[in-house]
């Protein structure tokens, strides 16, 4: 036979009422009409297991929802219903999120929000306006839904379920249908502020916003921030060891990582300098450190505390609750002098995610982005071949990027924070050679771009070159769930290395992407400089071959194509010229004379003088009026050659070259040049003009803009 | 008795799957459960110990003991087991597999523990057999010599699920013992908590949430097997739904003070997800 059984089934979560200590009842009570606040939470959250949708496939289905609610209900005796209850606040305040999600369909729903229900006979009486202000929107993935496949998500504001018979102080907390709801009951009037102090600072890194909150009765705080966590802390520079001594912040070394949320509180100051706090929690995802709470023991009025930035770009909203000692359970504080119960950090008045001021700042002006769009790419100087942007949102300008200053990568002095002007393009340049350097920056005044230098780790790598990598590469979400980056913009890496038989090269052609590496073989510019007599200063001229290729590095080609840079030989000539090899082609008269390095007009050495596009310092040119005409192939023998050698075969032409005045053609350094009229050596009259005006760039784009105009080509912004 | 935290804390949303030994010392039993967290679509899970001296009232631990190392951004720890061999904790705990995650069948993995408050993870013990199988369920037991594992997966690849038997002698490597598809209903039945049979001539007993029988509400019931793979029905205990919107789901079972202690794991029929744990007692020992 079975024994008897008897069974207890005990569990707090079902209805069980916690009951809390009594206190007397605090705060001012309006004599005899009972007043009584209501203060509780409706936390409905779900996470969808094992789903499938309703195809064939069963394809799997994620699932979420969670919707958390506060309110603050405030009652009193009806004097004109004796024995019943009038509401003559009620106060309601949510976020909602769900989505539900397979393979081929979606829907996502988002809202947030607070509403004061206002007077009435009963707590719950809603009306049909209310109900659709407390509606969280949906939005189908799909343009033109017919029928549901997946588990729709219907996330709900549920409202408070009151029971007058509490009696003061007491506290509830039971579950129905897996909806959670605290309630707690506290005689008169609990009433809890906070301020932060100085929103108005932009955030960097070490920035702290102070807290001050108080109340009008003793219980407990709580603070939370909802924060962006953008991958870094710049949008070209990660989280790593040199992070916490540049922005003073070692008590957070080997806590704080680069996808950690951008507004934290600090554990190391609740341990040092708040014991009335718990640590920070979580301890760790996406939410790490974005709670403080009072320790269970405290019972207090006035408390402060401090929320830290952890990026430049750090953006939040900071909410306080209060519980009181008598009723306990959390209600939201409200913001001091007002009724709102969020602060934004930083201020935003145009609410673009972006500070609206950067006091204290060093050149930074966030009036830059004021009411500009986070996603907008407007720079418009200079204009450029690309039309308008750089490649870098406005919020990446915001956020801004890690430079560099002086010589040494591995020294704080070395690198410094700017955030860019969104009007103004931006070019990323490292090189490891200091000279280089520290011309790349002087680039800016050739081509009016803004230039900045940075180290290798602030592109990523010599091999990556991504200037928004922290941006671009990051888990989705970095704000809101929106990726705040449209392109992956590189910068350009700028060596000193041998190119033999040339001063600068560039691996590839602008716009950056394209470009692997620019290369300045500054000893062989030198060793021209210092061979030629006429010449005394060597820097003219790396800055302009600099200029040069990184013009390419930007797009941007010769003032035109043709010079003769090999062998050539010149028929029917009345003497050769010095210089130049002296010999014979069978059938022709006169002296064939062996040269090479001839500058052709509307080549690569015409146009504007002060352009550092324009090719310098050729041995030969072709005077205005008479230009050279091929041949064709012809057997060269040169006059002092054995009778049994071999002709050498060699492109022959008749016309006529000028020794190239040298000494006239300065290095271009002026910057690029906005149309094809020659100057300089290009300008001089008769048969002293060089090489004339530019003859490139005659298409359409640049016959509009007067041709030969190299700003006009400029390419920055990277490929979508 | 146990129930999720205030949000913001590790356990904030669901806290299950609970593992109940009497302890040798002061607090009489202790526990380890899964605890999860849950904030839009951001989740992950923990293990938490907690002590208790009479089996209702438990203190837990802020922080928890054990979190799964090397695991993606979000998951959901399933459930776990713990078993003492000698003077070694044995923890083996699964992870649901995640088809957006490019992951798409259920592990198990192994920890292991000489005071079952500080682990060191061993690593994946286990995967299951089909796609299809996207969380293990499973239940384990040290017979004195060879360490058991149950768990539910399809493992002839075709529609039907069974109740899966393997055997391991260090916990690490398991060996398919066989299956058994509960006449075609272990769809439909719970996690099984395992224990040996009572009556001295060996075997096992399964205390599981029995769903088969579509007439009948669902129901607490033993089930017997010599070998541990093929299973009979034993004796109804009582029904698994606690109030309409109640229900027990799985369970942990200690015979101790004159009658059978369990301590479940409880969550709405609609919100499955959303568990918390309770505890109730049967005087006189389990059928």
């Amino acid at each position: 036979m079975r024994r008897r059984a008897v069974w207890a089934i005990a569990a707090i979560v079902s209805a069980a009422a916690i009951a809390a200590a009594h206190l007397s009842a605090q705060g001012p009570t309006p004599r005899g009409r009972n007043r009584r606040v209501w203060t509780g939470t409706i936390d409905d959250r779900e996470i969808g297991l094992g789903l499938t949708d309703e195809t064939p496939a069963r394809r799997p289905v994620r699932y979420f929802k969670d919707v958390d609610v506060s309110f603050r209900f405030v009652s009193e005796d009806d004097p004109n219903r004796p024995g019943f209850t009038r509401w003559t606040s009620r106060r309601l305040t949510w976020r909602g999120f769900a989505t539900s999600s397979s393979a081929i369909t979606g829907n996502d729903c988002v809202g947030s929000g607070s509403i004061d229900l206002g007077p009435s006979p009963s707590y719950s009486a809603t009306t049909s306006a209310q109900d659709a202000q407390m509606k969280i929107p949906c939005k189908s993935w799909d343009k033109v839904t017919n029928w549901a496949i997946i588990l729709l998500p219907h996330p709900t504001v549920h409202m408070p379920r009151i029971d007058t018979s509490m009696t003061n102080c007491e506290s509830r907390r039971w579950t129905v249908g897996g909806v959670r709801y605290t309630l707690a009951v506290a005689g008169g009037d609990a009433e809890a502020a906070f301020v932060v102090e100085n929103p108005e600072d932009a955030p960097k890194p070490g920035q702290r916003y102070r807290i001050r909150a108080k109340s009008n009765v003793a219980g407990r705080w709580k603070f939370t921030v909802d924060s962006s966590h953008f991958r870094g802390y710049a949008t070209n520079a990660d989280v790593d060891t040199a992070y916490f001594e540049l922005f003073a912040l070692p008590q957070l070394r080997g806590k704080y990582g680069t996808y950690d949320p951008d507004l934290v509180f600090d554990p190391a100051e609740v341990e040092y300098e708040r014991t009335e706090w718990k640590p920070p929690s979580r301890d760790s995802g996406a939410d790490k450190w974005s709670v403080l709470e009072s320790r269970d023991d405290t019972s207090l009025t006035r408390v402060e505390a401090a929320l830290t930035a952890m990026d430049f770009g750090a953006y939040g909203e900071l909410r306080a609750y209060f519980a009181p000692t008598c009723g306990g359970q959390w209600m939201p504080a409200t913001v001091e002098n007002t009724d709102a119960w969020t602060v934004k950090i930083p201020d935003d008045i145009d609410h673009n995610s972006m500070a609206d001021s950067c006091p204290g700042s060093t050149g930074d002006d966030c009036a830059w982005y004021r009411t500009l769009d986070r996603m907008a790419d407007g720079d418009y100087q200079p204009d450029s071949a690309d039309g308008r942007g750089d490649g870098l949102t406005a919020f990446e300008e915001y956020r801004g990027f890690m430079t560099q200053v002086g010589d040494n990568c591995d020294s704080a002095l070395a690198i410094k924070h700017v955030r860019t002007n969104p009007t103004t393009k931006d070019l990323f340049i490292h090189s490891p050679d200091p000279l280089l350097t520290i011309e790349s920056r002087r680039f800016t005044h050739r081509s009016e771009l803004d230039v900045w230098t940075v180290c290798p780790k602030y592109y990523q790598s010599n091999e990556s070159r991504a200037v928004n990598f922290t941006m671009w590469y990051a888990p989705a979400g970095g704000l809101e769930g929106e990726r705040l980056s449209y392109i992956l913009q590189h910068g350009l890496y700028v060596v000193n290395e041998d190119l033999p038989g040339l001063y600068g090269r560039t691996i590839g052609f602008g716009p950056p992407y394209f470009v692997d590496k620019v290369i300045i073989d500054v000893r062989a510019i030198e060793s021209m400089v210092f061979d030629d007599p006429r010449l005394f200063e060597v820097l003219p001229y790396i800055k302009r071959t600099l200029a040069h290729e990184l013009g390419h590095a930007l797009g941007i080609r010769h003032h035109g194509d043709g010079n003769i840079n090999r062998p050539i030989v010149l028929l029917n000539q009345p003497r050769c010229p010095r210089g130049t090899t002296e010999g014979t082609v069978e059938g022709t008269t006169g002296p064939a004379c062996k040269t090479e390095s001839i500058a052709v007009r509307g080549a690569q050495n015409s146009g504007d003088a002060r352009c550092p596009m324009k090719y310098i310092r050729w041995a030969w040119y072709v005077p205005p009026g008479n230009p050279l005409r091929s041949v064709g192939t012809v057997d060269f023998k040169p006059k002092d050659a054995h009778s049994w050698s071999r002709p050498q075969e060699l492109p022959g032409y008749i016309g006529r070259i000028m020794r190239y005045e040298i000494a006239l053609d300065k290095p271009g350094l002026v910057g690029f040049c906005t149309n094809a009229d020659g100057t300089g050596i290009n300008d001089l009259p008769a048969e002293r003009n060089h090489a004339g005006d530019a003859s490139a760039y005659t298409d359409d784009y640049n016959r509009q803009r007067g041709g030969g105009n190299c700003k006009a080509q400029l390419r920055i912004k990277d490929p979508e | 008795m146990l129930a999720p935290r205030d949000r913001g804390t590790w356990d904030d949303y669901r806290v299950g799957s609970p593992v109940v030994m009497k302890d040798a010392a002061e607090s009489r039993y202790r526990m380890w459960f899964v605890g999860c967290r849950l904030a839009a679509d951001r989740h992950d899970c923990a293990v938490g110990h907690a002590t208790s001296a009479d089996g209702i009232a438990w203190t837990r631990a802020d922080s928890p003991v054990f979190v799964p190392p090397n695991m993606p951004a979000s998951y959901w720890l399933n459930a776990i087991t713990v078993v003492k061999a000698g003077d070694r904790y044995l923890l083996w705990y699964s992870i649901d597999g995640d088809s957006f995650g490019d992951r798409p069948r259920a592990t198990l993995h192994l920890a292991t523990s000489t005071d079952g408050t500080a682990w060191q993870e061993t690593g994946l013990v286990h995967t299951t057999m089909q796609d299809r199988s996207r969380a293990i369920r499973h239940a384990t037991h040290y017979d004195g010599k060879l360490f058991h594992l149950w768990y539910f997966d399809f493992p002839d690849s075709d529609h039907v699920e069974a109740l899966v038997h393997l055997t391991s002698p260090d916990g690490r490597v398991w060996t398919m013992a066989g299956s058994d598809t509960l006449d075609d209903g272990a769809a439909r039945v719970g996690r099984p908590f395992m224990t040996s049979a009572s009556d001295g001539r060996g075997g096992f007993r399964a205390l599981l949430v029995d769903r088969r029988n579509r007439g009948e509400r669902p129901s607490l019931r033993w089930l017997m097997s010599v070998d541990g793979t093929m299973w009979t029905d034993g004796p109804k205990e009582r029904e698994s739904l606690l109030a309409p919107d109640l229900a027990i789901v799985d369970l942990s079972a200690v015979d101790d003070a004159g009658g059978l202690w369990i301590w479940t794991t409880m969550a709405a029929p609609e919100k499955r997800s959303a568990e918390s744990i309770g505890v109730a007692f049967k005087k006189g020992s389990g059928s």
